[in-house]
């Protein structure tokens, strides 16, 4: 957990909350919605800390001192005013929010208040979200409930009237950059950082996973590969196909990676390219770029979109890769027979 | 923190805790207990939030310190120890070293500061209660708590000082209900009571088992009090302080039967054993049978399309109209088992009207049971 002074960007956000504790209006119910990885939970964590604080100032917000017993038992999750609620196997049950009205229909056992934090909470089956209505109508005294997710539209209108929502945004590039080295165990080049920063597209949490993944290292090789695919050599593309969907997880990296390699190769030749991703790579973006027409990188793009949406709908990734590869080896000729 | 104990001593007093320790709490800490050494006794605490539980017992205290430690696992092996001599002594990373005999072994443990904050009790204005009144008064009223969270102020059994200064003790699940009034007995009315209890309080049915469990019969004294929305329950160096029901439990009064002229008085290990005959017979699903009052006795009838019927007449005396009704028999039997003495009164009043069960020697407590539709 990090302390609410640390916490990167969405400042706004953090300002209207800490005004609401200042003014004593703080709401029973928020939602936190916003892209992942930008922060909503380590706030509502840091929000959780910051009431409870044992340093807390009576009448208005202090920022959590993160030294204090109920900050670190907080920051360990073992605080006994503390309920997270996560969805185990991708759904959050009854029997979950159950648990936490049982353990909510008593005041606070030692601290100001008691925060609930719901993460994924669009994973709540309709019975579970049914079931939280009465909690969040009639919360008890002293409880606060923070529900956090990227995908509110999944959400029941009953669920979203009954909260206060707090929209977060997408951080800053460079502040992501910045920041970037403390989640990673190895130490990266300041230039990868930034391309990273890039990819997660605003978000610390996939910039994290990007990097982690290893694949920023291989994408210099990884575009060769793909441009160099022969028309004519089945073979070669079929192993090529293989290689890229080796595994689930790296796969869809993969293709992330390109995605935004060929976006960089559409800017290059028709926009700016300071806004161009794959700084470090500014050379084979280049090249790259005179290679294909705008044509064959927009069906590049399409194909591999296509391939990403299918990939999360859990196509058979061998016949997805092999698809894809066979869309791309040659591009220019199917500019025509885009997929709608 | 380093001490040395009687292994007996320790493992008596951490078998008061294993019943308010957690196995699966999402906190991690609640299953742990918290040691404090200082003086010449070693202090024992285990909470579960709801209730918590302190007690202590004298000990060398070699160096004064606090750790928590695995309760569950501490008391497994204390109890195993065949040398009544044990040393405990914590380590800078707040593991513990025992050593009794020839064993020795190392057990995990926390920083003190990880444990949730004890509740002060000693400040707390104590009522002497005699433990034998407030045991029986916890068994003749447990069985009827609800166990439905959905109504979170009937999971507890409501407890105040009557008017009268009499001890009331109340629960009830819907389907029926228990009540005991009895005078106290070591408890002066005459003394300040909190308005709380004047009021009443509704004390859970967790708590109310922990005290059941804890406190032995024969111990000679036993006080309670009220502080901070708790009740706290204190006996010998042992003290439980169990969180209370907010809200306000149901006025009872409302579904007591008017007291019905006529009676029937049954032999009541009679009735229990015909009721366990007749009850074979019961649907699994309803668990009904029919009680009929008549002249001729009391007839037990169950039936199920699946298995058959059966009847068993039970003489009684009775004088009235006849009249019938059905029951769930489990509630039935649960009465049936709270009563000691030898003969329990039935007052049916009609098919849809609760039934009055008691005890013709306990006119203070009684026991209100609903009839199913026949």
């Amino acid at each position: 957990m990090k302390n609410w002074n640390e916490i990167l960007g969405n400042k706004r956000v953090r300002d209207v909350l800490a005004r609401a504790v200042s003014t004593k209006r703080l709401h029973h119910a928020y939602l936190f919605t916003g892209p992942v990885g930008v922060g909503k939970h380590t706030t509502a964590h840091a929000l959780a800390a910051s009431l409870n604080c044992d340093q807390r100032h009576p009448e208005e917000f202090t920022p959590n001192c993160g030294q204090c017993r109920t900050c670190r038992l907080t920051a360990e999750r073992q605080h006994p005013d503390l309920f997270f609620v996560e969805p185990p196997n991708r759904v959050i049950t009854i029997d979950q929010i159950r648990q936490l009205q049982k353990a909510c229909v008593s005041a606070p056992y030692e601290a100001n208040y008691r925060v609930v934090l719901i993460d994924e909470c669009h994973a709540m089956k309709e019975e579970a979200a049914n079931a939280l209505l009465k909690t969040l109508e009639e919360p008890p005294d002293q409880m606060i409930l923070v529900l956090i997710t990227d995908q509110p539209h999944r959400l029941l209108d009953t669920i979203i009237s009954r909260c206060q929502r707090v929209r977060f945004g997408a951080l800053d590039r460079q502040e992501i950059a910045r920041v970037l080295p403390e989640f990673i165990d190895e130490p990266v080049d300041a230039a990868v950082l930034e391309v990273a920063a890039g990819y997660g597209e605003g978000s610390l949490g996939r910039s994290v996973d990007i990097l982690q993944s290893g694949m920023l290292a291989e994408r210099a090789d990884l575009v060769r590969k793909i441009s160099q695919v022969e028309a004519n050599a089945p073979r070669a593309w079929l192993e090529l196909a293989e290689e890229l969907s080796d595994e689930t997880q790296d796969f869809e990296y993969r293709i992330d990676v390109l995605t935004v390699f060929f976006r960089d190769m559409m800017l290059t030749k028709r926009a700016e390219p300071t806004r161009v991703v794959n700084s470090d790579l500014q050379e084979l973006v280049e090249e790259m770029a005179q290679k294909f027409s705008v044509q064959a990188i927009l069906t590049t793009l399409d194909a591999l979109m296509s391939a990403r949406y299918r990939l999360a709908g859990h196509v058979n990734k061998q016949l997805l890769a092999e698809d894809l590869v066979d869309r791309l080896r040659d591009p220019d000729s199917r500019a025509l027979d885009r997929p709608s | 923190m380093k001490i040395r104990i009687s292994s007996d001593a320790l493992s008596q007093e951490l078998f008061k805790l294993q019943g308010v320790v957690s196995h699966r709490s999402t906190l991690a800490i609640l299953s742990n207990a918290l040691l404090e050494a200082e003086g010449d006794t070693l202090t024992l605490h285990a909470t579960d939030l709801d209730i918590s539980v302190s007690t202590s017992c004298t000990c060398e205290v070699l160096e004064p310190g606090k750790v928590t430690l695995q309760a569950r696992s501490l008391f497994d092996i204390v109890k195993n120890l065949e040398s009544d001599t044990l040393e405990l002594e914590t380590e800078e990373n707040h593991w513990a070293n025992l050593k009794s005999g020839s064993v020795s072994c190392r057990i995990v443990g926390t920083h003190a500061d990880d444990f949730p904050n004890i509740l002060d009790t000693s400040s707390v204005e104590l009522f002497p209660i005699a433990t034998e009144r407030l045991l029986d008064m916890i068994d003749k009223t447990i069985f009827s708590v609800s166990t439905d969270d959905s109504r979170a102020n009937l999971t507890g059994a409501f407890f105040k000082v009557t008017d009268e200064n009499n001890l009331l003790m109340v629960s009830t699940d819907g389907h029926r209900l228990s009540k005991i009034e009895t005078p106290p007995e070591d408890f002066d009315p005459e003394a300040d009571i909190p308005a709380a209890l004047t009021e009443g309080i509704i004390i859970p049915r967790k708590g109310l088992a922990e005290i059941r469990r804890i406190v032995d019969a024969d111990d000679s004294e036993l006080s309670f009090g009220l502080i901070d929305n708790n009740v706290v329950f204190k006996t010998g160096p042992m003290s439980l302080s169990v969180r209370l029901i907010d809200g306000s439990f149901p006025d009872f009064t409302q579904v007591l039967p008017r007291e019905s002229e006529h009676r029937a008085i049954a032999e009541k290990s009679l009735l229990d054993q015909s009721l366990k005959f007749v009850s074979l017979f019961a649907s699994s699903k309803t668990h009904n049978v029919r009680l009929s009052l008549s002249d001729e006795g009391l007839e037990l009838y169950a039936s199920d399309p699946d298995r058959g019927e059966a009847k068993k007449v039970v003489p009684v005396e009775y004088e009235g109209q006849p009249v019938k009704a059905g029951f769930n028999f489990r509630y039935l039997k649960d009465v049936l088992g709270a009563i000691e003495g030898d003969a329990v009164s039935i007052e049916i009043i009609d098919t849809l009207s609760p039934t009055l069960i008691r005890d013709p020697d306990r006119e203070e407590m009684l026991f209100v049971v609903m009839p199913m539709r026949l």
